[in-house]
């Protein structure tokens, strides 16, 4: 070896590629699409967290819609709202969410209507005995996300605040009490 | 101009101009910082001990801590550490003699360090940012910051992050314009040494990147400054800051990646005796994820309220922006096979940031899935994920310290040091984050977290302090190796085979003896002097001794004080920024009691919070910096400065035009990056509007159309001036030079007549959104026409006082380029705001 450094001889990227070569590729690439396609596929018909629509919306329709909600839904004595419908009502605002605590079944689908009156906050819901994420979404003003969501179970669910918005983001705090469904 | 000082002078390095000086103050700064965002991380890290924390840090305190470490880590550390790389050795690995323009090179240094000073002074006026170094909107804007009693000190964080950009965009275009124009003669850039290659794609990422980032931080100031609504309404600002945010976010991520590759790529060949396998499809793979960087910004924004189609577009761009990286991460491991491996310590520093990127990488791909990021998204995964990528590129920077430490200094350090480096940064570095993995689901950006992960929380944070006292260990070793460490010889490492190893250890100021030239195939120093006197012994002394005098003649300049003068001023001027938005307050407050129209006294209350006490420094400041910046930008101007442009260079594809035009060309290219970006802002929020809801703000049309003509007819007298520049015809020169001054005046006559009615009417920026759109987007306008102004006001002075351009007509065709880009964009701008 004169110089180690210099390239191998000849055009060696340029031999024709051995034939097992090629279908190890092809088949890499075939289950590279095959997995994309899946992930792609996955978030619309598959078991998942949902993704919803959104609606512009201003602050101040914003809060007669929480309060409608508040006003039709039942309060128990510890303060939490047993909503009316299926119409849940989760906003944002520096350093609580308007409309937690809420009592939900299990086994219903909910359809969450998440905004913010002031600043960006992050919506994730954890729930108590691990604390492991289950979702987390960017709640912003002007828009309201309505995103259905149902519990399989019983439980109390922590709404954490996931983005900054504040000196007192650390506290920005709800929860959501699941019961068992009578269906 | 003068002599430049000994290296021992303090002075040397307050006038210093030279690649390498500026090189060694950019890694020297930058390490600066290191320390800095380093302190802050193992206060929050010590702060994280238990759930709710140790008490080490007040809430406020912790928002701060995190974001200024997020920032500081990001801008003022890794991306100006790979400059500080690239100004010593990109002219080097090129053959070139120093940078396209030396005193722009000194300037974007001062820059930088004044925006790290002026971000670490925000500290101490009221709180520096404490709202996440992605400064989300609204919270970014003065109504929600006093409730962080910090509105200046937020605001002078945000004009020190506005003052790097400007830094990096200087430097930019001087990279870009050395790489493209002053490489040796036969360097292609098939044959580039790959770490130029790298900074080549880098400084061409920047260049776009940062310029969005400057919109966006130009709109925030003025929202911060002036009480503009850009970010502060629920009518799509939080979606507008996540675009123009994160347009700029994802390409700084390989912009911050790339210069550590580049070194890995070195290293590897250094030390494996091997040259880069794939080494062209290495490079392709590179310039395809420079492209693709741009086009996957909104996997940032998947837990938004986008759509999913757009957000699926988007899914599929990040996936296949990881293929390029495998291409790379196989070349590299080949390389290895191939070679013959010797373990120096910096080969194990770049082996080590190849484990962590491999690690880095593949816990990326998860996130990239939109489903996976709703579970993942703000969580200690992600935190852990880019700390494996962006720390391994630390890895290979402070691998590439090592491996051009002899170079840099002439010293050789203590392997056996180095390799203890190396293993405590390593078992440091997996014992900080890899139990951040373990801990994924703890929340970020609180410190309280499940009881279960504890464990893994304390591992990780002695993992920080084992990983902190590493550096400990460096900076001994390479302080030992400075005071007593054997001299280096100039290719201590044996198999290295760019052009820095070819010359001794540190280089001298000059760089080469003779031309470097690559025709032959190989690196030769050619001596022209002698070829030009056909090389004869017979000529006789004579003549060899009048070339000498000849290149004599030529010799560079090394030395200026004014690029000190401009950084100076331009921080004096930024500091007292800071403090102008209660003054502004003040005087909004006072139009409101007497205004009439209803919309103006309304949104002033949603604008205005609690703010920070009027203090006359501030104001003072900001006319000093100004006076400041007059004097030294003048002095910059007159100034004899020397730069000889090499007269044999390869320059494809960009022979046809000389240096200074090329930069102008780029610069250019940026600034419609700016105007684009703050130009698609509008259309974005009147978009999200409703198109036909948007309110037209103008009075009327016709003052639009009289300042179309106005600046088409100057852009004419513009090219006048250049004809009789050519001419040599001076009264003709002067004269057009006049016209085009006088029609910039009538333009802005006609600008502030508009105004004026404006403000009569009781309409001002602050009154909606529409009004705030057109007052920034045509004043951004109009500070160009004014800045054409100074230019073209110093040009007629230099026509005057030493009959300029009458010899070299070019600076007139540059400045011409410049006013012709202003008035295209007023073009764009009157339909979009007085028809539309």
């Amino acid at each position: 070896m004169t110089s180690p450094i210099k390239p191998p001889k000849g055009n060696w990227w340029d031999q024709p590629v051995n034939r097992r070569e090629s279908i190890w590729l092809g088949l890499g690439v075939g289950w590279a699409l095959v997995l994309f396609g899946w992930m792609s596929a996955f978030t619309r018909i598959g078991d998942q967290n949902p993704i919803g629509e959104t609606y512009r919306v201003t602050e101040d329709e914003l809060r007669e819609k929480v309060d409608a909600f508040k006003d039709a839904a039942e309060e128990r004595e510890d303060g939490a709202y047993v909503p009316d419908g299926d119409d849940v009502f989760v906003v944002g605002q520096r350093f609580d969410w308007d409309g937690l605590p809420v009592v939900l079944e299990t086994g219903r689908e909910y359809d969450f209507h998440l905004s913010s009156y002031d600043v960006q906050h992050g919506f994730s819901i954890r729930p108590e005995h691990a604390l492991s994420q289950q979702i987390n979404l960017h709640v912003m003003p002007g828009e309201e996300w309505v995103v259905p969501m149902e519990f399989d179970e019983p439980g109390t669910y922590h709404v954490l605040c996931n983005e900054f918005c504040g000196e007192g983001h650390r506290g920005m705090h709800g929860t959501i009490i699941v019961e068992e469904g009578s269906q | 101009m003068s002599e430049l000082p000994p290296r021992t002078s303090v002075k040397r390095w307050l006038v210093t101009t030279n690649h390498k000086d500026v090189g060694i103050l950019y890694i020297t700064t930058a390490l600066f910082f290191l320390l800095f965002g380093g302190v802050l991380a193992l206060a929050f890290r010590a702060h994280l001990w238990e759930t709710g924390g140790t008490g080490l840090l007040a809430d406020r305190e912790f928002n701060q801590a995190v974001s200024m470490h997020g920032l500081l880590m990001v801008f003022w550390f890794l991306s100006p550490i790979a400059t500080g790389f690239a100004n010593y050795f990109v002219p080097l690995q090129i053959g070139a003699d120093d940078l396209a323009f030396p005193r722009l090179n000194a300037l974007s240094y001062w820059f930088y360090l004044f925006s790290g000073i002026m971000v670490a002074l925000s500290f101490f006026q009221g709180s520096a940012y404490a709202g996440g170094w992605t400064m989300y909107a609204p919270l970014n804007v003065p109504t929600y910051t006093p409730a962080m009693q910090a509105t200046t000190g937020g605001t002078a964080t945000i004009l020190g992050l506005a003052l790097f950009l400007i830094s990096v965009t200087v430097g930019t275009v001087n990279f870009l314009v050395t790489i493209h124009r002053q490489r040796a003669e036969g360097l292609g850039l098939w044959n580039m040494p790959i770490f130029t290659w790298s900074w080549l794609l880098t400084a061409w990422m920047m260049l776009f990147a940062f310029a969005a980032l400057f919109a966006a931080a130009l709109l925030l100031l003025s929202d911060r400054l002036f009480l503009t609504q850009y970010f502060s309404t629920d009518q799509g600002s939080g979606l507008l800051w996540g675009h123009l945010f994160w347009f700029f976010g994802h390409p700084e991520v390989y912009i911050v990646f790339f210069p550590a590759l580049g070194i890995m790529f070195e290293t590897f060949q250094t030390f494996c005796g091997r040259r880069l396998v794939g080494r062209k499809w290495v490079i392709i793979a590179m310039v395809l994820v420079a492209v693709q960087s741009f086009l996957v910004w909104m996997h940032h924004m998947f837990l938004t309220t986008i759509n999913l189609e757009i957000k699926t577009l988007f899914m599929a761009t990040t996936i296949g922006i990881s293929l390029p990286f495998d291409l790379m991460v196989f070349a590299l491991i080949y390389t290895m096979v191939k070679g013959r491996v010797r373990f120096t310590t910096p080969f194990l520093f770049s082996l080590g940031a190849l484990v962590l990127f491999i690690l880095g990488g593949i816990t990326g791909v998860f996130l990239g899935a939109v489903v996976l990021d709703y579970e993942f998204r703000g969580t200690y995964w992600v935190v852990a994920h880019f700390h494996y990528v962006m720390v391994s590129g630390v890895t290979a920077l402070v691998g590439g310290l090592y491996y051009w430490w002899p170079k840099m200094t002439g010293k050789m350090y203590s392997e056996t040091l180095g390799k203890l480096n190396f293993a405590v940064y390593f078992i440091g570095f997996n014992l900080l984050y890899f139990p951040q993995f373990l801990a994924w689901e703890t929340p970020r950006r609180v410190f309280n977290y499940a009881e279960g992960a504890q464990f893994y929380h304390q591992l990780s944070t002695v993992g920080a302090f084992v990983f902190g006292a590493s550096f400990l260990i460096m900076f001994y070793t390479f302080a030992k190796s400075w005071v007593s460490g054997p001299d280096a010889p100039d290719n201590p490492w044996e198999y290295s085979r760019t052009a820095e190893w070819a010359v001794p250890s540190p280089p001298p100021l000059e760089n080469w003896t003779g031309r470097p030239s690559y025709a032959s195939g190989r690196l030769e120093f050619v001596d022209d002097s002698a070829a030009a006197t056909d090389g004869g012994v017979a000529q006789g002394e004579g003549k060899a001794a009048e070339a000498t005098v000849a290149h004599e003649e030529e010799h560079a300049d090394h030395a200026s004080i004014w690029p000190l003068g401009i950084g100076f001023g331009t921080f004096v001027f930024f500091l007292g920024l800071a403090g102008i938005t209660p003054y502004v307050v003040q005087f909004a407050e006072g139009v409101a009691e007497t205004v009439e129209y209803e919309p103006t006294r309304e949104a002033l209350s949603g604008l205005v919070g609690v703010a920070a006490e009027p203090n006359i420094i501030y104001p003072a400041l900001t006319l000093l910096g100004i006076a400041i910046m007059g004097v030294s930008l003048f002095k910059f101007g007159v100034e004899e400065f020397n730069v000889p442009e090499p007269a044999i260079a390869e320059r494809w594809p960009f022979e046809g035009v000389d240096n200074t035009k090329f930069g102008v060309w780029v610069f250019l290219a940026s600034d419609v990056m700016v105007f684009g970006a703050i130009i698609g802002g509008y259309i974005f929020l009147r978009l999200h509007m409703g198109w036909g809801q948007w309110e037209k703000v103008p009075f009327a049309s016709w003052p639009g159309l009289l300042n179309t003509y106005v600046l088409l007819t100057s852009s004419f007298t513009v090219i006048l001036a250049l004809v009789f520049a050519e001419r040599k015809n001076k009264k003709g020169l002067l004269g057009s030079m006049l016209a085009t001054l006088l029609l910039a005046f009538t333009f802005m006559g006609v600008k502030a007549y508009e105004y004026g009615y404006k403000f009569s009417h009781g309409e001002y920026w602050w009154t909606s959104i529409e009004y705030s759109v057109y007052f920034v987007t045509t004043g951004l306008h109009a500070l160009h026409v004014i800045l054409g102004v100074l230019i073209a006001l110093f040009m007629v002075y230099r026509i005057v006082s030493v009959d300029a351009y009458l010899e070299d007509h070019r600076p007139v065709e540059y400045f011409g380029l410049y006013w012709h880009f202003v008035d295209i964009v007023w073009v764009f701008l009157f339909p979009l705001f007085y028809l539309m």
